[in-house]
Parts: C-alpha cells; sequence; structure tokens
C-alpha cells in the first residue's frame, strides 16, 4: 500500500500564459507502513504537495493515486472527495484558527458528524480523541476561545484526530512549540502509529526527521530532490539541499575527527551516542 | 474568492496614475454624479451617457487599466441582470414602449435593465481606473485632506483615514485567511458547494467565526505593535510624501468639469432638444423611442 503521484504538477495560476509552477513533476511512492517526513526550504512547495494529496488543491497536470481513490484535474471524476477527505486527515499550521463551536466537545464532534457519524459515535470518537491528546472532560463544556493557545491547538487537532483518517498529515506541528509540547506531540505521533495511523509531516525539524521518520522527501523549487531514508540522507552530503543536519550528525561528525574507526555507520541514534562517549571516558 | 482583482493598485506611470489623489477623488465623485442625472427623454440619456462612456474608455485606455479583470467583475453581475429582467418584464413602464409584438412584454424591460446595467459597468469602471491608479495609501491621505476641517469640531479624521488605510491594506490578508480556513474545513467534512440551506448556512457560520476570531486577534496585535512603536494618534505628524497639485491635474479637472457642467446643465433645462434634432436625424422615428 502506497500513495503514488504521477508526474504531478500544480501551478496557483493555470490560466496564466507563462503559468509558474508551485511543484513540478513529483513522482514519489510514499509507503504507508512508513512514517513520512517532507522537507525543503520555505517556498518549496510542500504545503501545496499536501493539498493535492486530499484533493483539497487539484492538480493541473497529473495525479496522485491512494487506496481506491485518484486525484487528477478533472472535477467531475473526483466525486469521492468526501470520502477522500475521511481517509486523510490534513493538520495544518496553526490549526487553532479552525474552532468555531460553542464549546470544545462539540467542536471536535464537528468533523465526525459531517462525515456521517451519528451524534452518539461522534460524541464517543470526540472523547477518544480529546483523551488521547491528555484534554480531561473538565474541558468538554468550555468554550475553545478561553483556552491558552497551546490548549487550542490540542483541541484542534483532537478534532481531526477524531474523524479517524487512515493517513494524518501534519503541516509544520512543531512550528512555535516548546520543548516540551515537542515531545507531547512525539508522544501523540508514537501512538497513532500503535494504532495503525499513516504520519506524513511536513517539518523544519531535521531532529524530528531523523529520530521519527523513516522515509523523508526532500523538495526544493517545487521538486523532489531526494526520496529515502532519513538515515542515508543525512550520511551523504545533505547540505546539498541546504537542510540543517540533526545534532546527532553533528556529534558523530566531531567524534569522528578524533576516532577515525568511528563513521556513521556505527552510530546512528543519540543512545548509540552516548554509550560511545562514555566507553570513550572509561 | 481569488478572482476580486477590482481595486488593485498597478505601478505604471501614466498621467492618471500622477494625478493629485485629492483631485482624483473630486473627479470621481463628479463622474459618478453625472451617470446619475436623470432625464425625461431615453435618446437624451443614451447619447449622453454614451458620451461619458466614450470618455471613461479613454481614460481606462490611459491609465492602462486591466479590461480583462474588469470583464471579469462584470461578469459577475449576470444574476442582478436576470433579476432585472424579470422584474421589469413583469412591472413594465407602459407610457412610452411599444409591447413585444405575440407576448404580453413590453420592450421596456430591455431599456431600462440595460441602461441600468450600463451604468453599473460605468460606476465598476471610475472605481476601477480610480483604484489602480492610486495607491491605498494616497487614496486615505485624500481623504484625510478633505475631512480635516472636520477637526475643529473634534471631528477623528486621522484616525478614521488611519483605519480606512489599515482596513484596505488587510483585506488581501483577509483573503489569504479566508482561503486557509475553507481548506481546515474542508478536511474536517464541509462541504462548501454543495448541500441544502441548514448545511450552508453551518458551513458558512464555521468559516465566519474563525475569521471573525483572527481578524480580531490581528487587529489586536496590530495595535499593540503600533503602541509599543509609540504611535499617538493625537500627536502631530509629517509625511514622508507631500502631496502635489500640478497642470495635468487642472487640465483633468476642466475636462472632468466641463462634462458634469454640460450634462448638469441639459439635465436641469431638459428639452428633449437632442432627441428631436439628433436622434431622428440619424434613425428617423423609431418605434423603440
Ligand atoms: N495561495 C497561493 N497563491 C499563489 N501562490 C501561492 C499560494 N500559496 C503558495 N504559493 C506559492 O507556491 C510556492 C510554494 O508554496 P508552499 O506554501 O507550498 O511552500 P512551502 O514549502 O509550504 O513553504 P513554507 O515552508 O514557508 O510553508 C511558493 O512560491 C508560494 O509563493
Ligand atoms: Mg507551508
Amino acid at each position: 500500500m502506497s500513495l503514488r503521484t504521477n508526474s504531478l504538477f500544480f501551478s496557483y495560476t493555470p490560466k496564466n500564459k507563462d503559468k509558474i509552477y508551485a511543484i513540478r513533476d513529483i513522482n514519489i511512492d510514499i509507503p504507508l507502513d512508513k512514517t513520512t517526513a517532507i522537507v525543503g526550504k520555505t517556498g518549496s512547495g510542500k504545503s501545496t504537495l499536501i493539498q493535492t494529496f486530499n484533493a483539497l488543491l487539484l492538480p493541473t497536470e497529473g495525479s496522485v493515486e491512494v487506496a481506491n481513490f485518484v486525484v487528477t484535474n478533472n472535477r467531475r471524476k473526483n466525486k469521492a472527495n468526501k470520502d477522500l477527505r475521511k481517509y486523510i486527515g490534513i493538520v495544518f499550521q496553526f490549526p487553532e484558527y479552525q474552532l468555531f463551536e460553542e464549546t470544545v466537545l462539540t467542536d471536535v464532534k464537528f468533523g465526525p458528524k459531517n462525515f456521517g457519524d451519528s451524534d452518539e459515535v461522534a460524541t464517543k470518537k470526540a472523547k477518544v480523541a480529546l483523551s488521547m491528546l491528555g484534554i480531561d472532560e473538565s474541558y468538554y463544556e468550555r468554550s475553545p476561545f478561553e483556552l491558552s493557545g497551546g490548549e487550542r491547538r490540542k483541541v484542534a487537532l483532537a478534532g481531526i484526530l477524531a474523524i479517524d483518517p487512515d493517513i494524518i498529515i501534519f503541516d509544520e506541528p512543531t512550528a512555535g512549540l516548546d520543548n516540551k509540547s515537542v515531545d507531547e506531540l512525539l508522544d501523540i505521533f508514537t501512538n497513532l502509529r500503535k494504532i495503525g495511523k499513516t504520519i506524513i509531516v511536513v517539518t523544519h525539524d531535521m531532529n524530528l526527521v531523523y529520530d521519527f521518520c523513516e522515509n523523508v522527501v526532500v523538495l526544493e523549487n517545487g521538486q523532489v530532490v531526494y526520496q529515502g531514508s532519513p538515515k542515508s540522507l543525512f550520511s551523504c552530503n545533505s547540505q546539498l539541499f541546504s537542510l540543517n543536519l540533526p545534532n546527532i550528525v553533528k556529534i558523530i561528525y566531531e567524534i569522528s575527527k578524533y576516532n577515525s574507526n568511528i563513521s556513521n555507520s556505527n552510530i546512528k541514534t543519540l543512545e548509540e551516542a552516548i554509550q560511545f562517549i562514555k566507553e570513550v571516558k572509561k | 474568492m481569488n478572482n476580486i482583482t477590482f481595486g488593485r493598485y498597478t505601478t505604471e506611470n501614466t498621467v492618471v496614475h500622477k494625478l493629485d489623489p485629492r483631485n482624483k477623488i473630486v473627479l470621481m465623485i463628479l463622474l459618478m454624479i453625472t451617470i446619475f442625472l436623470p432625464f425625461q427623454v431615453w435618446s437624451t440619456t443614451l447619447i449622453l451617457t454614451g458620451l461619458v462612456l466614450a470618455f471613461l474608455i479613454v481614460v481606462m485606455f490611459l491609465s492602462k487599466v486591466n479590461f480583462l479583470d474588469l470583464f471579469r467583475s462584470i461578469k459577475g453581475m449576470w444574476f442582478l441582470i436576470l433579476f432585472l429582467m424579470v422584474i421589469y418584464f413583469f412591472i413594465p413602464d407602459k407610457s412610452y414602449t411599444l409591447p413585444i409584438p405575440g407576448t404580453p412584454f413590453y420592450y421596456d424591460a430591455f431599456y431600462r435593465c440595460g441602461y441600468i446595467v450600463l451604468r453599473l459597468i460605468m460606476l465598476l469602471s471610475i472605481t476601477t481606473i480610480l483604484t489602480t491608479t492610486t495607491k491605498p495609501m494616497d487614496l486615505t491621505y485624500g481623504l484625510e485632506f478633505y475631512m480635516s476641517p472636520l477637526k475643529v469640531i473634534h471631528f477623528p479624521s486621522h484616525e478614521i483615514a488611519m483605519t480606512l488605510s489599515i482596513a484596505l491594506r488587510f483585506i488581501p490578508t483577509l483573503l489569504d485567511e479566508t482561503n486557509r480556513i475553507i481548506k481546515a474545513q474542508s478536511s474536517r467534512g464541509v462541504d462548501f458547494e454543495h448541500g441544502g440551506i441548514f448545511k450552508k448556512f453551518k458551513a458558512i457560520i464555521s468559516l465566519i467565526i474563525p475569521l471573525f476570531v483572527s481578524a480580531i486577534e490581528r487587529s489586536e496585535e496590530l495595535s499593540n505593535a503600533m503602541e509599543v512603536r509609540g504611535y499617538n494618534p493625537k500627536s502631530k505628524r509629517s509625511r514622508y510624501r507631500m502631496l502635489k497639485f500640478h497642470w495635468c491635474d487642472l487640465f483633468a479637472f476642466l475636462i472632468v468639469g466641463a462634462i458634469f457642467g454640460g450634462i448638469l446643465t441639459l439635465s436641469i433645462y431638459d428639452q428633449n432638444i437632442i432627441q428631436i434634432n439628433i436622434i431622428y436625424a440619424i434613425f428617423g422615428k423609431m418605434p423603440l423611442f
């Protein structure tokens, strides 16, 4: 099972003569049993790409194929959009701006009900999603607008999780979060993976990519310049793509200066690096 | 949502761009009044409207207005046109037009509807000319200038001008925001295109509330940012760019003034002069008029 794109092009101004493509000739194959990161400089087309995945943007040329869904330029063929959006959920950057209901619970219920769940089922799903994010019952009847920014973001996240999509895409989820919140988010990701959800995450955080993702797609100027495992991305010269190096890779690099036996093939995780340093100290 | 091009300033260097915004505001108002001056006879109206339309087209060419954009905004009026047609078909003014043979309807519907549409198009053209050739900031300076005498009676003219310019500045931002929220809610299964009245209503609510919330939050941020940087509406302000009155301003004023004055005079002493002398001479006595 995978999500595939076939020579996917997208332009925000398709009617112009000299149209500029935000993404060009994308052919990627995202395996659904792995966690995938999409990285690249600002303006490289990451957000545009993920929005074609659930037909929020229709490709100018080419197509996206996932499960039985095909997203193409043809509006009429995309009748199953609603089912597709139930299958793939997108959590946008600053999702807290999508809240609008009077209480936290009704807002989280909004999604499932749109996709045809009865009030009872929706309530159940909402409560599961909220508890997954550590929001307890005392919040249910409060107005989302009187919560703190972080809490609001969690409620908005619950609003997508409650829909129970098979694939969940996060657009820069760690932007503006403190370390503790990032850790909490990673726990949520881990839980989601455990219950069989596919996670695709757009991010600038290379540590997140290195520690958490098994597959990475690098975009540059709307084109894919790398697709594969993060380990091999960072072991080859990743500065090629003007990406930051993950801290662990920097550490290994420094260590390898002093010990020629060491190369990044020996040490892959932070734990291994700590272990190694302890041994050297002995 | 994205085709709202109406009102986008273009960086050209035409004569019309160079005119003083204060002058342009006055000229715009004069032309708008001209368009809506009433006449008793159709032919007079048509001739004079044609005259103003021709003038506007010339000015539009001069100021390099994007005609495509204008057509696009005009296209958006089809519903209004249809609506007017229906209304006028059922309440015709029978005093001067003939019935359409074989039907209970009168030709009148076409005239009145056409005329109203024409006037709307002209109105749209005038505002388009103004906004494509004048920076929003300059426009608000112009407005502030006309409101400044009211300061004597403690009318907050500067504050109003400032508010206006900020509002103008935020229109594109709000459109972006609208787009973003539409996408976010679509991901939650909202269908903005299909569905019955209740569904549509709910869809709109799910758009409007977040939009208001973010607009209010944004405005609070902005006002804080302004205060932090020492903005004080009461203090006397100097300006980076002073507005100047050029010779071409006087010239433009004379032309528009002549058109306005001429048509106003004709409107007051509406003697059917044009109808009798010109129309009949050209077309003969037509049943339409
Ligand atoms: N609504 C829009 N209208 C027109 N052009 C757009 C729009 N949104 C994005 N673009 C353009 O498309 C290109 C890709 O934008 P996109 O938002 O996909 O980048 P991104 O990789 O997500 O960047 P970031 O990391 O800053 O979020 C950019 O050049 C941008 O200017
Ligand atoms: Mg983005």
